[in-house]
């Protein structure tokens, strides 16, 4: 399969190129040409393991940074290339590294995209490495006790209290292992998502649906927040978006520290990959909770996936204590108040949390069950007692939304009388059953609270839940698989690259003219002959270049660049000043001095340059811009 | 996971399995330097905070020991953000020392670290009441040792107060083996824990602080074994005159003391002794708000070598500050509930002294030193005529219409039948309803227009099994010790007051031979039931639960 990609490459190269390759590689390559069976041997070469070792044993840092980037991108034109890496190595530099590259054929290229050689991609891969790309040496590890999933169930309780601001001050007591972070921006950003994903719905008051947000909380962690941070960043989590979000969640957790631009490189690089892009990424992540800023940059919250809870500890004092995850529908969550998130779990049972989930269709039963399956010992007498008179007291009162008031005797005695809910009664059908007015159901309300009366569970189907039409919310599931092929050690050393000196005697053994052996050094040094049977009288020119007072040779280099469109060129100037450029064409002045009209890189700055001006001209073989 | 019986969480409160077999010996170290925050009956929460390591440095417990003791015992790695809490705030001990001067008018701060010098001298309020000496000390007038103190203290720097505190003038006396009464006294571990933990060798640093102990631990105990040791001239100051003769009246009965070296302060008799028993109200009493304290100067003038604060979470603001000037002498307050409602705990720490022992209430109850308690909380409706004026009244009104329930005293009826042989209190907020208790049972009173004389007669002949039934108001809530109690019958609170349940409980909490029973009367349906709850939640933490009983 990569032999055929290799060889589907290969033959959309210009022949000049091809034919530079096959001879460096193969040696002499004789007329008539036959490209297919040149292509057979030029991947037979690349085949071969022990090559391979040669090639790989040649891989320097500069080279190992650009493979990583190309791994993690899945291909990149070398503008894109020359953005990302602009704080590791001048632009000139990288240029003249990556043509060397593809003369190497470590990175092939197809319409301008540079790749890695298919046939090299495993190989290279072992080679390619987390630090410095993305960040520095040393993780700083900045882990919770709990996991992803336990701090979105805290947050999805808190958003069922009756309070007008999703986020409270006090709630920062609740989380002492996030002290310091900007838990207001999580809870937003993390609010915005479930309502987003149609688990917070925000009508005439906040409510929850438990049933999708178990949904979330079945997908294992790296999934669950790719899926937080797709629904973030543009409202959706499959496809593409889903991809890289679930690339960069597992990435983020191995990289673990980044510099600024590190984290902006992952991303950008990651988005090339995958099609997307990723503007508000940092404050995406921030918001979620997975990314917290530094002096030098930013550091990935990790979260604990911790064994299934341990029996719960049910005090006197009504707190529920525990190890450990609850599961993803837990009962608890629902019916207990958090009191603390952090390695002991600790909860509360309070009378309003109960009555809201009772009012929320959990059944008293299934909660008294659910305690006594989940805890340790039996449930104390007067707790339970306590729960009894709860849910016996929420009983009640029943509102049947919108219209229908049932009461029980006593509260009916009460409703029948009170002067200011009479406007609000249309009918009263029975002594305990009234008919209420839905136009104004918050007055009514509000008459009765004041009245002492508690308001027990609202029933029937929530008239907001039958308008809303499911096939607008996302879907929840698992996103796209982990993309990258293999994953990625942190830090791959290296060890310093040494040239093959049997190679060098090899060479200079041979009795070769004196520049068919300054060509093959030449390209020695420049790392593209690795076998002895690559040793072959011929001169291919890798670096072609003139200078001094060899004016005429400048022009007939300029020439010659200027001719095809897209040749690099590297120009020397007086002063030590180094260029490279776009050549464009040769003209001359009236008095017959030369210009060279070249386009500067990166900027595309044009430039009409007298050739004397230029101390050397060189032309960059293999890159094609 | 070690098999250990602590977990250490991020926000420094400390779990203790109390059902492990090591949790004694943790608890041990974990007082040391930290607080017990709530004793509930599985899992006891302390707490590391600024005073409690200071109060550790103090001792001589450095930053290292106590992290190692924290990762001795903790089941899981301990946060690290803990342990940089316990070096930081640790490492700030004895960077400002307070010592003697050359002047006998001030005393000398001298402070090593230059940046806290520096904010030192950037602050005004301190530097009101500092003088600067050289580079790296300043001069404080002696009066001003406590302030300055609390305002240190207050930004974070906690002072060694290395200056001795004063001995007053000595008083001969010893502890009795055998009381007046013809009872062995024997002082209880606990109790001789409480006092070591207080006065420890009597050097640098120990002399003062405050205990907490359940009511009906005998504290009044405590007091005299303090006293008992460092026999010096003594000033007690209790909340009511009650308080005062029963400490009398302890004092006489347990110690050599004659009742000639014994006085009473209080509003009545204006005694001055070796000995002095006063009120809060007394020294608080000014003949209008801008005139001076009259009797203030028997804490300031007198020459007392210990000054024993009962129930000092009700510290009245004027002690407080008179307080912060008696910063030379031995002192200690006492207290079962350290929550007060102006959140000024830490006031008290600083200015008294830091919490020197504390004890589950569990524990001792476990131990037979105070008696088994069950708490019932009954639930009754409102009678129907009421239930409309109840929905339409203030939340205020609410709350009063369901405190006095008329249907309430059925059952203190039913109850009185079920504890035919017990001793038992009726307590409640509002005097008619006490009244109307009093008139259809035929029990005598006392509320706070009840003499000192008439209450001491009560409590006398309930003492001696005359009575056996007393309907008291909200001033029998504090230190009045009525050993033979056994039942009482709340049937109206100060709305969600914690350490209100906590002291009514506690007046039944002395040892007996035989169980407790406190009732909580409560009307359902009512707000009455929310403030109940709240009141519940001091008792709760300590590990007693509340049968819920439904009146029907």
């Amino acid at each position: 399969m990569n032999h055929e990609r290799l060889k589907t490459l290969l033959e959309q190269y210009p022949d000049d190129e091809y034919f530079f390759l096959a001879r460096n590689y193969l040696g002499l390559v004789e007329s008539p040409f036959h490209k297919e069976h040149i292509t057979e041997r030029l991947i037979g070469f690349f085949a071969l393991e022990e090559n391979r070792d040669r090639m790989l044993a040649l891989i320097d840092s500069l080279d190992q940074t650009i493979i990583t980037a190309l791994l993690f991108s899945g291909g990149l034109l070398f503008e894109q290339l020359a953005v990302l890496l602009e704080e590791f190595e001048p632009y000139g530099k990288l240029l003249l590294r990556v043509a060397n590259l593809r003369e190497r054929m470590v990175v092939v290229a197809t319409d301008k995209t540079l790749l890695l050689n298919p046939i090299l991609e495993e190989r290279l891969s072992e080679l390619a490495c987390l630090s410095p790309l993305f960040g520095p040496e040393e993780r700083r590890i900045h882990a919770h006790p709990f996991s992803y999933r336990e701090l979105l169930q805290a947050i999805l309780t808190l958003a069922e209290r009756p309070s007008r601001s999703f986020f409270r001050k006090e709630y920062e007591a609740l989380f002492p292992t996030m002290r310091g972070m900007d838990l207001p921006l999580i809870f937003e950003t993390v609010r915005t998502s479930f309502v987003k994903l149609g688990i917070i719905s925000e009508d005439t008051r906040r409510r929850v649906d438990w049933q999708r947000a178990h949904d979330l909380f079945q997908l294992e962690e790296p999934q669950l927040k790719a899926m937080m941070l797709g629904i973030r960043l543009d409202g959706e989590s499959d496809g593409a978006r889903g991809a890289f979000c679930t690339d960069l969640v597992l990435l983020l957790e191995d990289v673990g520290t980044f510099s600024t631009s590190g984290l902006k490189r992952l991303g950008d690089l990651l988005a090339f990959r995958h099609h997307v892009d990723h503007e508000d990424l940092v404050s995406a992540l921030i918001g979620l909770g997975l990314l917290v800023r530094t002096k030098g940059g930013y550091n990935h919250l990790t979260y604990t996936l911790s064994e299934p809870a341990s029996s719960f500890i049910v005090d006197s004092d009504y707190s529920v204590s525990y190890l450990g995850s609850l599961a993803a529908d837990s009962l608890l969550v629902r019916f207990a108040a958090l009191e603390t998130l952090d390695r002991t779990r600790l909860w509360r049972i309070t009378e309003e949390r109960l009555r809201y989930a009772l009012d929320e269709g959990v059944g008293y039963e299934e909660i008294r069950n659910y305690l006594e399956t989940h805890m340790d010992g039996t449930l104390n007498a007067a707790l339970l007692k306590s729960l009894d008179l709860i849910a016996e007291r929420s009983r009640q009162i029943r509102i049947y939304d919108g219209l229908v008031l049932q009461t029980d005797e006593r509260v009916g005695r009460i409703a029948d009388r009170l002067p200011t809910l009479q406007e609000h009664i249309l009918a009263r059908l029975s002594s305990t059953i009234f008919l209420m007015k839905r136009s104004s159901e918050r007055i009514w309300r509000q008459i009765l609270t004041q009245a002492g009366l508690s308001l027990g569970s609202t029933g029937g189907e929530p008239a907001q839940a039958s308008e809303a039409d499911p096939r607008e919310l996302p879907a929840i599931g698992r996103p796209q698989e982990f993309a990258l092929p293999v994953r990625i050690g942190r830090k791959v050393t290296l060890p310093p690259v040494k040239l093959d000196e049997n190679l060098r005697e090899a060479i200079r053994r041979k009795i070769y003219p004196k520049e068919v052996e300054e060509d093959l050094l030449e390209r020695f040094e420049e790392r593209l002959i690795i076998t002895s049977s690559q040793i072959a009288p011929q001169i291919l020119h890798t670096r072609i270049e003139a200078g001094g007072f060899d004016y005429q040779g400048k022009i007939s280099l300029a020439k010659q660049a200027a001719s095809k469109e897209g040749t690099v060129v590297q120009l020397f100037m007086g002063g030590g000043e180094e260029l490279m450029a776009l050549a464009l064409e040769l003209t001359y002045t009236p008095n017959k001095e030369a210009l060279f009209k070249v386009a500067i890189l990166p900027q595309m700055e044009m430039r009409v340059i007298p050739l004397s001006k230029i101390f050397l001209l060189r032309r960059i073989k293999m890159l094609f811009l | 996971m070690k098999d250990t019986p602590l977990i250490v969480q991020s926000d420094r409160s400390l779990l203790l399995d109390v059902h492990h077999k090591d949790s004694e010996a943790c608890r041990r170290d974990l007082i040391r330097f930290c607080e017990l925050v709530k004793s509930p009956e599985h899992i006891h929460t302390y707490r590391i905070s600024e005073i409690s390591l200071w109060n550790a440095s103090g001792e001589g417990l450095d930053a290292e020991a106590i992290v190692e003791t924290i990762k001795r015992w903790s089941k899981f790695p301990p946060p690290e953000s803990v342990l940089f809490f316990v070096r930081d705030i640790s490492g700030r001990w004895g960077s400002l020392v307070l010592t003697e001067s050359a002047d006998e008018a001030y005393y000398l701060l001298t402070v090593s670290i230059e940046k806290i010098r520096l904010e030192i001298l950037h602050r005004k309020e301190l530097m009101k009441i500092l003088v600067v000496k050289d580079a790296n000390s300043f001069l404080v007038e002696r009066y001003q040792r406590g302030e300055l103190k609390l305002r240190l203290i207050k930004l974070g720097y906690p002072v060694e107060d290395r200056i001795p505190l004063e001995k007053g003038p000595p008083l001969p006396f010893d502890r009795r083996k055998t009381t007046l009464g013809g009872q062995p006294f024997v002082v209880r571990p606990y109790q001789s824990q409480a006092a070591d933990a207080l006065l420890g060798d009597l050097g640098r640093g120990r002399g003062f602080g405050t205990i907490v102990l359940p009511c009906g631990s005998g504290k009044t105990i405590v007091g005299l074994e303090i006293m008992s040791r460092l026999k010096t001239n003594t000033l007690i100051v209790t909340t009511n005159v009650v308080a005062v003769h029963q400490w009398m009246r302890e004092i006489l009965d347990k110690t050599t003391l004659e009742r000639e070296e014994v006085g009473e302060y209080t509003g009545n008799l204006k005694e001055r002794k070796p000995v002095t028993v006063c009120t809060y109200q007394v020294l608080t009493y000014r003949k209008s708000k801008t005139a001076p304290f009259s009797h203030m100067d028997l804490l300031t003038g007198g020459d007392w070598g210990l000054i024993i604060y009962d129930e000092v979470h009700m510290l009245p603001a004027p002690v407080f500050k008179v307080t912060a000037e008696l910063q030379a002498t031995f002192r200690v307050g006492f207290t079962a509930t350290l929550v007060r409602e102006d959140g000024r705990e830490d006031e008290v720490f600083s200015l008294v002294g830091p919490k020197r022992y504390d004890v589950p209430w569990i524990e001792l109850q476990q131990q037979g030193f105070i008696a088994r308690a069950y708490c019932h909380e009954i639930r009754l409706d409102l009678p129907k005529e009421l239930e409309l004026e109840y929905a339409l009244a203030t939340k205020r009104e609410k709350y009063r219409i369901a405190s006095e329930n008329p249907l309430k005293i059925e059952v203190v009826r039913s109850l009185i039948e079920r504890h035919s042989d017990d001793f038992i209190l009726i307590i409640g907020q509002y005097l008619d309803q006490l009244k109307e208790v009093a008139r259809l049972f035929e029990l005598p009173i006392i509320t706070g227009s009840t003499p000192n004389a008439k209450r001491d007669e009560l409590y006398g002949a309930f003492r001696s099994g005359e009575i056996r039934i007393l309907v008291v108001s909200k001033v029998a809530n504090y230190a009045v010790d009525l050993p033979d109690a056994s039942v009482a019958i709340q049937i109206s609170g100060t709305f969600g007051s914690r350490s209100e349940e906590a002291q009514r409980l506690g007046r039944i909490l002395r040892p007996k031979g035989r169980s407790s029973f406190f009732y909580s009367v409560v009307t359902r349906y009512s707000s009455e039931e929310e403030f109940s709850a709240n009141r519940q939640k001091f008792l709760a933490e300590q590990g007693y639960s509340y049968e819920i009983e439904v009146w029907e």
